[in-house]
């Protein structure tokens, strides 16, 4: 069940690019003072990190050799201010790194999260949700081990190095360029091994994904999964992919456990040579017994940043592959956004459709060629079969999706010229899926206009015939709903749903299959509740009941994506065309005896 | 809680140990180099004893490797054992939760399982992978250390025990201050996942209300507070790190103060000093990775306890002791005097609902909206138990039976469609991953979707969005029937299964499903009064009562609440008839 989001996971590969680590590092922008704060904490730190082994030489040479204990004591006195110093300094960078990495974490999220509000609906057609909260949640989360502590500990790695590199440069400079020929050696070699932990971390990435994916969509169906009985299949195939997971993930690890090993070996190589050059210059009293001794320290010092930037280069590659999938979503260009001149309307409720050509994917029409126009206050019943395309007539009228050719036109004026705001803000909706948000009754039925009133939210309810059931909850518009509405029937949603559509006042209301799961009794008197809110205001209703259908005051029908027949019902009727042969399936039900047919019909059951 | 987790762990115990053994003797290797430097300063450079010099290089290197050697085992091997601790709660938890009963869905929050699912057990796992090695490597260095230490110079030694137990005060102090801090960040995540679960998946309504300002607003606040959270605790923290470095410092300034003094009055070799000054310079690593072993498994806690709270949901659905499975599901079908109080709510929904059902005969229900329709039917595969009265399949109380083996004997339409992200395909077998494609199409032609399936560019082999995005509403309820239909069930339930049908459709439909509907006990709900009046027995519902039963023919002879649907129904008929006779 799970193979769309195994598929889709397949996301491009990008080699691993510079321009990527610099993108993410442009996130830094907005914190200078925490980037310089860090940066002089970290020159602070180290450089009192650095004065250690200069000290010890100090005291050998100076002190201890020469057995002055007062001297000995005095340095000793100095080197605890360096290390107070040492103490405030690295406390300080450690809380500015990490506040960085947590500003930069939520500038992400929060980026991520208004650049998913803003694509269209397309994107949510194409993309699970579930894989988009592992991106959000997981993939950002992933980078925050080196957003926080990952930019300053590298800051303070560098300075150290160089720092080392400086100060045995400086101790003695032959000696020095000895114990570095190890490095780009080493470097060279271990290129071809970087490249493969490039591509396994990739993997482990992706595989993460899809099982993360997998559980988010596992815990959303997780009703229907039981109400099946199907746990042991799913169960078996989460496993899989969880056990896929492992694999790759221990299979990047197998390199990256390499890694440290194999620089600690390069760097005892390097170690061995100071050993072995540092005796030929001690033996030619070109050096001191002291200078060797802080040497070595330093040896030992210059190897553990190295190393630690081995290990952050590991970091940065898992990093990496989670940046790459968050930017492929920040790279998503919203397809349907305002017009740079677009500009707000105050609609009457006007609305013409101007030969509409649309689809969803390319080269499959859905709608060809539709052309009507309604006056404001009209009240459109769309009848057809269903995939006929009545509920993309109705999702391109407040521009959830951009039509192919044509225009729609609203007062007159390109619906792509208004401003969306004020199109979503004049237009209401009353789905075929109804949703429900966690929350009170209240604030669900507010949902288009939370500054309503009580009174306007139960008038609301009450013409949605909403406000019978509520006031028999125990908390009435209080009561908690849920994620999904779960506490309340099918039916019951769809009445909140319609409260709310009522609460926001539009000029223009849509109403797809809105009562499909309410009753006829409770569906006539919405319909008398409707009929007063409605005057003055375009409705468009999608419905396969003649009863709803027969108060519309033009009919459209819809056949697979074209307009056929249009006029009242009357009209319709007496024309004997589609629409009518559409009513008539209503006989075939009746004869055909519905569910169960005639031959059961025999003797009822007391 | 702990117990649970070391479960886990316990298969893992091999990697686990061979770990923690590398990690010992990588520690022990570790000790070597400043000895070494230790050694090449006395015997090469002071002692002038140039042979020295290429047996210590050569030592250098060995143990350089042989560190190597035991280093990765302990990364490689700890890796494995975190990840595997990982997949066994993943699997134990997976199990759990379909374990757990319908109703429970009902009220969680999906956004507070996914954080914890996919963020709290990372840190659970990171814990597995770092503590063990990590903790031994840290133990190890400052055991060694602190004793080489001491075999150079026992005072010196005693000195920097003395210092431990100060050390420990610290330890405690901040294990007990950070654990809070992080509880509160791992809550906020998952409040600041829940709000994004839900924003995915209303995004339609959010925009279809243009209220994607105000959903950004709502989000920025829960991460905002994340945001506080995160800096409480990393206050808490950058205040401890740096202490631990500093304890390292403190040492080296009392090896100074008293070896410097020692080796001036010639108790001491120089070379001693140096060594001693190297070892201490090695506790500062290990002493700095104290306070992050500790942060870590402050995460680690916190994040255990919030999966070990999921692991300890009980099913309220008590398990039968010795579950029923009979070889042939007949299909009766009984309510006897059966109640319904939904416990989150603590509203009696159903009272007293009694009929019968015999094999291969149905049932319909027809009423208003919120009357009980579905949780009549819900009853049925025990997605809820019966507060009074007993619900029995074949004579035998529902909650005697195997629940997995009891729904799989029943298909079910839900009055909701839910469609998983997956192929056309894999969504009708659902019920029966293994059916071949031949009773695929066969259950989807019955549905009168075969049609429009092989319209679609790949078929059965098309990806559907999530929830069946893609389809229209209508074409999503004639997947789910054919799901329901290549179960093979002995009962059938349709709850308003062609509400979002055309009338053409469904009567396709219905002609389609007859046949397959004989022999098998069904269940219907329908707001169609013509698509259920030649059920053997239609129930009216109303307020969770049963206020009219009967047949067709003899509902609509007495006055009541079937009589008036009938009316409104009949009388949109008659129109249509009139208006087609002129
Ligand atoms: N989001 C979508 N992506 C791709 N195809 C879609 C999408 N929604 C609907 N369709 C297809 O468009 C056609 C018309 O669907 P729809 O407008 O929902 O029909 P109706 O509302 O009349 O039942 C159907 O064939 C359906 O499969
Ligand atoms: N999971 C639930 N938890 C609490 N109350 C519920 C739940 N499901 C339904 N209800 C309540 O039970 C009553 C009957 O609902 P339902 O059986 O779905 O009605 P319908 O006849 O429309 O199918 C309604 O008042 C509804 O609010
Ligand atoms: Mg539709
Ligand atoms: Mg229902």
């Amino acid at each position: 069940m799970i193979n769309r989001v195994d598929q889709e996971e397949e996301a491009v590969e990008r080699p691993f690019d510079a321009r990527m680590s610099w993108r993410l590092a442009l996130y830094v922008r907005p914190y200078p003072r925490l980037l310089w704060l860090s940066g002089i904490t970290v020159l602070l730190g180290t450089g009192a990190l650095l004065a250690i082994p200069y000290m010890l030489d100090l005291a050998i040479q100076r002190y201890v050799l020469p057995k002055n204990y007062a001297g000995l004591v005095m340095l000793v006195v100095v080197m605890s201010a360096v290390y107070a110093v040492r103490y405030f300094a690295y406390r300080t960078q450690t809380f500015v790194a990490s506040k960085l990495g947590q500003e930069i974490l939520r500038d992400l999220r929060s980026e991520l999260f208004h650049h998913i509000q803003k694509l269209n609906f397309s994107f949510f057609d194409r993309i699970p949700g579930g894989k988009i909260i592992t991106r959000v949640v997981g993939d950002v989360q992933n980078l925050q081990q080196l957003l926080s502590q990952g930019i300053v500990n590298t800051l303070a790695n560098v300075v150290l190095l160089i720092g080392i590199i400086i100060a045995m440069l400086v101790l003695k400079w032959d000696l020095a360029l000895a114990s570095f020929i190890i490095i780009p050696i080493m470097f060279f070699l271990s290129t071809n091994f970087r490249r493969r932990m490039v591509e396994k971390w990739r993997v482990v990435r992706r595989r993460n994904s899809i099982v993360n994916a997998t559980w988010a969509e596992s815990l959303n169906g997780a009703r229907v999964v039981i109400a099946y009985g199907r746990e042991d299949f799913d169960r078996r195939h989460f496993m899989d992919l969880a056990w896929g997971y492992f694999r790759s993930f221990m299979d990047a690890e197998r390199l990256s456990s390499m890694f440290t090993p194999f620089v600690n070996f390069a760097s005892t190589i390097g170690i061995g040579i100071v050993f072995w050059y540092g005796t030929v210059l001690y033996l030619h009293h070109a050096v001191t017994l002291g200078l060797l001794v802080a040497f070595i320290s330093y040896l030992a010092m210059f190897w553990q940043p190295i190393s630690q930037l081995g290990q952050f280069y590991n970091q940065v590659l898992q990093a990496m592959a989670s940046a790459e999938r968050v930017f492929e979503y920040l790279d998503e260009e919203p397809q349907v956004v305002d017009r740079a001149d677009a500009k707000p309307l105050e609609l009457t409720g006007d609305v013409t459709f101007d030969h509409v050509v649309f689809q969803y994917q390319p080269n499959r029409p859905v709608l060809r060629d539709i052309s009507f126009h309604v006056n404001a206050g009209e009240t459109i019943a769309l009848v057809g079969s269903t995939g006929a395309g009545k509920s993309s007539i109705l999702s391109i009228l407040p521009r959830f999706y951009d039509v192919v050719s044509g225009r729609i036109l609203l007062d007159g004026v390109d619906l792509r010229d208004i401003t969306l705001r004020s199109i979503r803000r004049q237009v209401a909706l009353v789905l075929q899926e109804t949703f429900i948000f966690d929350g009170t009754i209240r604030d669900n039925i507010r949902y288009g206009r939370p500054e309503a009133t009580d009174t306007e939210v139960e008038g609301a309810a009450r013409a949605a015939q909403a406000h019978h059931f509520i006031s028999e909850l125990q908390d009435g518009y209080d009561t908690p709903v849920r994620e999904r509405g779960s506490r309340l029937s099918l039916g019951q949603r769809q009445l909140l749903a319609f409260a709310r559509a009522i609460l926001a006042d539009p000029r223009i209301l849509i109403l797809d299959e809105a009562t499909a799961s309410i009753d006829t009794q409770t569906e006539l008197l919405v319909q008398e509740g409707l009929k007063r809110l409605l005057t003055g205001r375009t409705a468009f209703v999608a419905a396969h009941r003649l009863s709803t259908i027969r108060e519309a005051d033009r009919i459209l029908v819809i056949d697979q994506g074209r307009l056929v027949e249009s006029g009242s019902h009357a009209e319709l009727m007496a024309k004997r065309g589609h629409y009518y042969r559409f009513l008539e399936a209503q006989f075939k039900l009746e004869d055909s005896g519905g569910w169960f047919g005639h031959e059961t019909l025999a003797e009822p059951v007391s | 809680m702990r117990d649970w987790l070391m479960a886990f762990a316990r298969r893992y115990q091999r990697d686990g140990i061979l770990a923690v053994i590398c990690a010992l003797l990588y520690t022990v290797t570790l000790q070597a180099p400043p000895a070494l430097s230790g050694l090449f300063v006395n015997r090469v450079l002071r002692g002038h004893d140039i042979h020295m010099l290429w047996p210590i290089i050569l030592a250098g290197i060995l143990v350089a490797a042989i560190a190597g050697v035991f280093g990765f085992g302990e990364s490689y091997l700890s890796a494995r054992m975190g990840q595997g601790v990982l997949n066994q709660m993943w699997e134990a938890l997976y199990t759990h939760f379909t374990d757990l009963p319908y109703s429970y869905y009902d009220e969680v929050q999906t956004g507070q399982l996914i954080s914890r699912l996919i963020s709290d057990i990372n840190w659970v796992r990171m814990f597995f992978m770092n503590f063990f090695s990590m903790g031994t490597q840290v133990a190890f260095t400052i055991i060694f250390a602190t004793a080489l230490i001491f075999a150079y110079d026992w005072k010196l030694g005693l000195i920097l025990v003395v210092l431990l137990p100060l050390l420990y005060l610290v330890v405690h102090l901040f294990d007990r201050k950070v654990r809070p801090a992080w509880r509160e960040v791992r809550a906020q995540f998952a409040v600041m996942t829940t709000h994004l679960n839900e924003n995915i998946a209303g995004v339609r309504v959010v925009k279809a209300f243009g209220q994607d300002e105000r959903e950004n607003r709502r989000f920025d606040a829960s991460l905002d507070a994340l945001f506080d959270r995160n800096i409480d605790a990393t206050r808490l923290w950058s205040t401890f790190y740096p202490l631990f470095d500093l304890t390292g410092g403190v040492f080296i300034v009392v090896v100074f103060l008293y070896g410097g003094w020692q080796t001036i009055h010639g108790q001491l070799s120089i070379g001693a000093l140096v060594a001693i000054s190297g070892y201490v310079l090695l506790l500062v690593q290990p002493l700095r990775q104290i306070g992050m072993i500790i942060n870590t498994m402050a995460q680690a806690v916190a994040a255990g306890q919030r999966l070990y709270e999921l692991a300890e949901v009980n099913s309220d659905l008590p398990l039968p002791a010795n579950p029923v499975r009979p070889a042939r599901v007949e299909g009766t079908l009984t309510f006897d005097h059966v109640s319904l109080t939904y416990p989150s709510t603590g509203q009696t929904v159903l009272h007293d609902i009694d009929f019968h059902v015999g094999s291969g005969r149905s049932v319909a229900m027809a009423g208003p909206t919120g009357a009980g329709k579905t949780s009549v039917v819900a009853l049925i595969p025990r997605l809820y138990d019966a507060s009074q009265g007993r619900v029995l399949i074949d004579g035998i109380d529902v909650r005697e039976w195997d629940p997995v083996y009891l729904r799989r004997h029943i298909g079910l339409v839900l009055q909701e469609t839910f469609l998983f992200s997956a192929s056309v395909h894999d969504n009708i077998a659902f019920g029966r991953p293994d059916a071949t494609r031949e009773q695929v199409m066969r259950a989807a032609e019955l549905a009168q979707a075969a049609e429009f399936i092989e319209g679609m560019p790949y078929g059965y082999e098309q990806l559907i969005g999530e929830r069946g995005i893609g389809l229209s509403g209508g074409q999503r309820q004639r997947i789910a029937i054919a799901r329901a239909l290549l179960v093979d069930p002995a009962i059938v339930i349709l709850d308003d299964a062609t509400a979002s049908v055309d009338l053409e459709t469904e009567a396709a439909i219905q002609l389609g499903m007859k046949n397959l509907l004989k022999g098998r006990t069904a269940i219907v709900v329908a707001h169609r009064l013509s698509s259920l009046k030649a059920a053997d027995e239609i129930l009216v519902i109303d307020e969770g009562h049963v206020v009219q039963r009967g047949s067709h023919d003899r509902l609509v002879e007495h006055a009541g609440l079937y009589r008036d649907v009938y009316d409104i129904q009949y009388r949109d008929q008659e129109q249509v008839r009139a208006s087609s006779a002129s």
